[in-house]
């Protein structure tokens, strides 16, 4: 410091004069050297604080000459507010021999000849020896050294700051072990350490803090680091805060030891890093995602300059050409990777795009060379590439290798070709129709089988429509599979009728798919035709055969019940003849008037209507009719019938009862014959009771909706039952346990009932009677 | 021709316009006439005691027209019955006949048949309510015999000797002879035969 090194001097000052006698004028040569040399201020005063000596120093610090301020009083070095006290002082020590300041230096104000004042350092001593009182003054000047204190305090304050605004943080303390360390603000602020707590030593720090996937870099570095004397270096690693955030730090240290004590020191930096390595890896992830797709997208990449060079190519792009990267890099892309003959057409187009006058460029389909000569054929999407300034200076291109996808076209058009040709010539007969026009009618091709199947030319078929092909009553049934259709069924098939050229209808089966586009939007519909004339002819007349059949069969049915029918005509027959009769009577005695003869005569016309409604129903039921399949109410049907069938349970004794359930769903069935099955069973029912007492025998005709799916008619009886025997051959033909029975009835009536699509079935009752259960297909709803 | 005034003629068939043209044809020939859909109707409102004859149409829901008939017979009750049948009733008609029916007619029938058959009928309704009146003063006359006179002529009517009777009975011959002039003169029977004839007519067997 610097207050001892002016122990020397005073030393020399105070102990020379009584040491030695001998040697002072020597001594005082050395000390009037010293004085002139010493870059202090060296001012004597006497007991009165009278300048006497004044030395070289004292002039260059206040700025007076010795001869200007020898004599004056000492206060003239001070400042005007101290200058009064000084005088004081000294009469104090005087009188008291008590030093305020003296030995101990000390730092006061000092005033300059110009007035001016600085911080002075200031030591006072009494001379000693021979005389009156004189002391002796050393001042320095400390403003300079104030002034790089100021400078070095507020170089402290900004690197704190600095240390801050970097995130750098620094400690410092023994090493390897020791106490007090010190670590600055920041530094815990890395950390996350309470600042009120003690700062660690660094390998306390590197144990506590380090992230263990780093621990085992951190402890071998400390290893080192012991057994080296100094040393230092930079260390990355993670720590883990005491709240579990993770940070990325940058150590930076000094390792000092004194090589004599063996003391070892350590001093150093740490830098948080962790926004900048995120912010890297940010960067590099984007930088390797746009490399990656680049690589990855199955496209090739290429860009060029305006004279055509090779900027930049992806991997596909090597793989397609062949390629490494490197040897594509600044080569002139047409000259390298286009055919020879494509190059030059190419070239000229891609220099009329940069010029402005070639709008087609974007999109552009041509061959590309590879290194081994072959060609394969890409399609290029192109973009301009633009300087800052919006110039174009060059161009990217993102091709697609189309090779395959236009082999397959070929190889499409092909197959179009055949299957054309397959159309054409098919045996069934085939047509498209657009879908959006279905509705129309009108083909868009036939084939050879379809005309054939029609009897005209395809020119003829073409120019009509399906509606004129078709008889009017199926064109319903044909615009609604249509529209099915195009509603979004794939496939539709239905059976249906045409109009051959000669009239005569044609009986086909067909088939019709839609053709969609990749959307999904009809785009084409197919239709196959399969002539079934022969077929349903066949059908038709099987049917007639069936009529025939069935026909007799209710002729047979209705002789059975001639008994029956005999009384329900007689019944009528007998009123009307008792009404005319009484009137006869009534007349001849002259006791009925015209009202009450016209009401007679009222109630005879309504029993001769009742008897022909009686043959009518017979006629009905016995008359040849064509088949004639309609939804119909099974109710309904029963209900036309029952005046038989209660005829025949009259003729019995037969007690009848209907189940008939309410809303049931509509069959479709001809009529007809469902009546005549339900009179069958009805009358074997009937028979089947005959030799039951007659108060036993009873009837229920049952109608119900058998899981919501079919409509089930039963005919139930209180008779003894199938014998388990016939069973196996109940619905045989020519089966009968009748006498007079041709054993057709039951077998012509579960014919009957399955060319309906429906089952008649046999199941015996609990208490032993029959269950003969007609099961038939709901009817699809009208439209 | 005409019945007795209070003779009516039960119509019981269940066609209501043979039920009806019945009704009329049968009061154009004079008669009183009523009709009935059913057995059952029938029964609820007739009196056994009611005179006349039934037109029973033989097929019938429910009660047919033999079992009516079989009923009446149960209850006593012999009102003359005329069955009207159907073709091919024949045998059924035939039964109702051995059950005592009057006789049938078939559908449709000549009124004048009808009303032959009716007449039969009404004849023989006559002939029992005259029947029926001479059973009620038998039964009067059967009412006045004491105990022992009606022990005796119960084994007198079975033909016994008098002696048989006094051995069976324990008492004399002498007071069996005295017994049996006494049912004589109170049934006022003039004959043997004649008491014979009494007596089934009180057990309600048709009279010879």
């Amino acid at each position: 410091m610097t207050s001892r090194d002016t122990d020397p001097m005073e030393a020399a000052v105070s102990g020379a004069q009584p040491r030695n006698r001998s040697g002072d004028r020597r001594a005082q040569h050395q000390l009037a050297a010293l004085l002139s040399a010493t870059p202090d201020a060296v001012v004597l005063i006497d007991g009165e604080g009278v300048i006497e000596s004044f030395n070289k120093g004292a002039e260059r610090i206040f700025g007076y000459s010795a001869e200007e301020i020898v004599g004056q009083n000492v206060a003239r070095l001070m400042p005007a507010p101290f200058r009064a006290g000084h005088d004081g002082y000294i009469r104090r020590y005087r009188q008291t021999g008590e030093a305020r300041f003296m030995l101990a230096p000390r730092e006061v104000e000092a005033c300059r000849k110009d007035g001016s004042t600085f911080p002075a350092e200031v030591s006072v001593g009494r001379v000693e020896g021979a005389g009156p009182f004189s002391f002796i003054g050393i001042v320095r000047d400390n403003s300079e050294r104030r002034a790089a204190e100021a400078r070095l305090h507020q170089v402290e304050t900004n690197l704190l700051t600095a240390q801050a605004l970097a995130h750098v943080g620094s400690f410092e303390g023994p090493w390897p072990q020791g106490s007090s360390y010190f670590w600055s603000d920041e530094f815990f602020r890395i950390a996350g350490r309470n600042p009120d707590e003690s700062p660690l030593s660094p390998m306390e720090f590197a144990r506590t803090y380090t992230h263990q996937d780093d621990r085992e870099r951190v402890e071998a570095r400390i290893a080192e680091d012991l057994r080296k004397t100094s040393g230092g270096g930079e260390l990355e690693y993670r720590i883990v805060r005491l709240d579990g955030t993770i940070r990325h730090i940058q150590m930076i240290y000094q390792i000092v030891r004194d090589p004599l004590t063996g003391q070892g020191r350590i001093q150093g930096t740490v830098l948080d890093q962790t926004f900048r390595r995120h912010a890297e890896e940010a960067l590099r992830r984007e930088r390797d995602r746009a490399q990656r797709y680049l690589d990855l997208v199955n496209v090739m990449i290429v860009a060029v300059d305006q004279a055509g060079r090779i900027k930049l190519v992806n991997r596909k792009a090597c793989e397609l050409l062949g390629y490494p990267e490197h040897e594509l890099l600044g080569k002139d892309f047409f000259a390298t990777c286009q055919p020879a003959g494509f190059a030059g057409r190419s070239r000229v187009l891609f220099e009329e795009a940069l010029a402005g006058r070639e709008a087609g460029f974007g999109l552009v389909e041509g061959p590309v060379l590879t290194r081994e000569g072959h060609t394969r054929r890409v399609f290029w999407r192109n973009e301009f590439l633009r300087d800052e300034q919006g110039r174009i200076n060059g161009v990217l291109g993102a091709g697609e290798d189309v090779t395959e996808q236009r082999e397959t076209e070929v190889q499409l058009r092909q197959a179009e070709a055949e299957l054309r040709m397959i159309f054409r010539r098919a045996p069934v007969g085939m047509a498209t129709l657009s879908a959006p026009h279905a509705v129309d009618g009108h083909y868009l091709s036939v084939n050879q089988a379809l005309c054939a199947m029609l009897g005209y030319t395809e020119g003829e078929l073409l120019a009509l429509s399906v509606r004129d092909l078709t008889p009017p009553e199926e064109i319903d049934e044909t615009l609604r599979q249509f529209r099915q259709l195009l509603a979004g069924t794939d496939t539709v098939k239905y059976e249906t009728q045409f109009i051959h050229k000669n009239g005569s209808p044609v009986h086909a089966l067909v088939h019709k798919s839609v053709i969609a586009d990749h959307q999904g939007k009809p785009l084409l519909i197919i239709s196959q035709i399969l002539d079934r004339t022969d077929v349903v002819l066949a059908e038709v007349e099987a049917r007639k055969q069936r009529e025939r059949l069935a026909h007799v069969a209710r002729l047979g049915t209705l002789g059975e019940m001639a008994a029956g029918i005999a009384h329900e005509l007689n019944q009528p027959l007998t009123a009307i003849a008792n009404y005319t009769q009484a009137c006869q009577r009534l007349l001849s005695a002259g006791r009925i008037d015209a009202e009450e003869l016209g009401d007679v005569l009222g109630r005879v016309t309504a029993q001769a209507r009742r008897a022909g409604s009686v043959i009518q129903r017979l006629r009905a039921f016995v008359r040849r009719h064509t088949p004639d399949r309609r939804r119909r109410d099974a109710n309904e049907l029963i209900q036309e019938i029952l005046p038989l069938v209660e005829m025949d349970c009259r003729s019995h004794e037969v007690e009848l009862r209907l189940v008939l359930q309410q809303d049931l769903p509509k069959v479709q069935v001809d009529g007809v014959q469902l009546q005549q099955v339900v009179l069958n069973l009805t009358r074997n029912a009937v028979e089947a009771m005959n030799s039951c007492a007659a108060d036993t025998r009873s009837l229920l005709i049952r109608t119900s909706c058998r899981n919501g799916e079919d409509v089930e008619l039963a005919v139930e009886d209180s008779g003894e039952g199938v014998p388990g025997s016939f069973l196996e051959q109940l619905f045989e033909p020519f089966f009968t346990t009748k006498p007079e029975g041709m054993g057709l009835g039951l077998s012509l009536s579960r014919s009957i009932i399955e060319a309906h699509g429906g089952t008649l079935r046999y199941d015996s009752l609990p208490d032993g009677g029959s269950a003969f259960k007609i099961w038939l297909p709901t009817a699809p709803e009208d439209e | 021709m005409m019945a007795a005034s209070d003779a009516t003629v039960f119509i019981v068939d269940d066609d209501e316009a043979v039920r009806d043209s019945l009704g009329l044809l049968l009061r154009a020939a004079g008669y009183r006439a009523r009709c009935y859909a059913s057995a059952k109707d029938f029964l609820k409102a007739f009196d056994p005691r009611d005179y006349g004859c039934i037109v029973l149409d033989i097929r019938m829901p429910g009660m047919t027209g033999l079992e009516l008939q079989k009923h009446l017979i149960e209850i006593g009750c012999n009102i003359p019955v005329v069955f009207i049948t159907g073709h091919g009733d024949i045998p059924m008609a035939v039964e109702a006949v051995r059950q005592g029916a009057l006789d049938f007619i078939q559908k449709p029938f000549d009124d004048q048949e009808l009303v032959d058959r009716i007449e039969d009928a009404m004849k023989q309704a006559a002939r029992q309510r005259e029947g029926e009146l001479e059973r009620l003063q038998i039964l009067d006359r059967i009412a006045s015999l004491t105990a022992r006179e009606k022990e005796v002529m119960g084994q007198v009517v079975l033909g016994k000797a008098n002696k048989v009777i006094a051995g069976d009975l324990g008492v004399s011959q002498r007071t069996v002879e005295i017994h049996r002039a006494r049912v004589m003169e109170k049934m006022q029977a003039n004959s043997l035969a004649r008491l014979v004839r009494m007596v089934m007519v009180a057990e309600g067997q048709p009279a010879t």
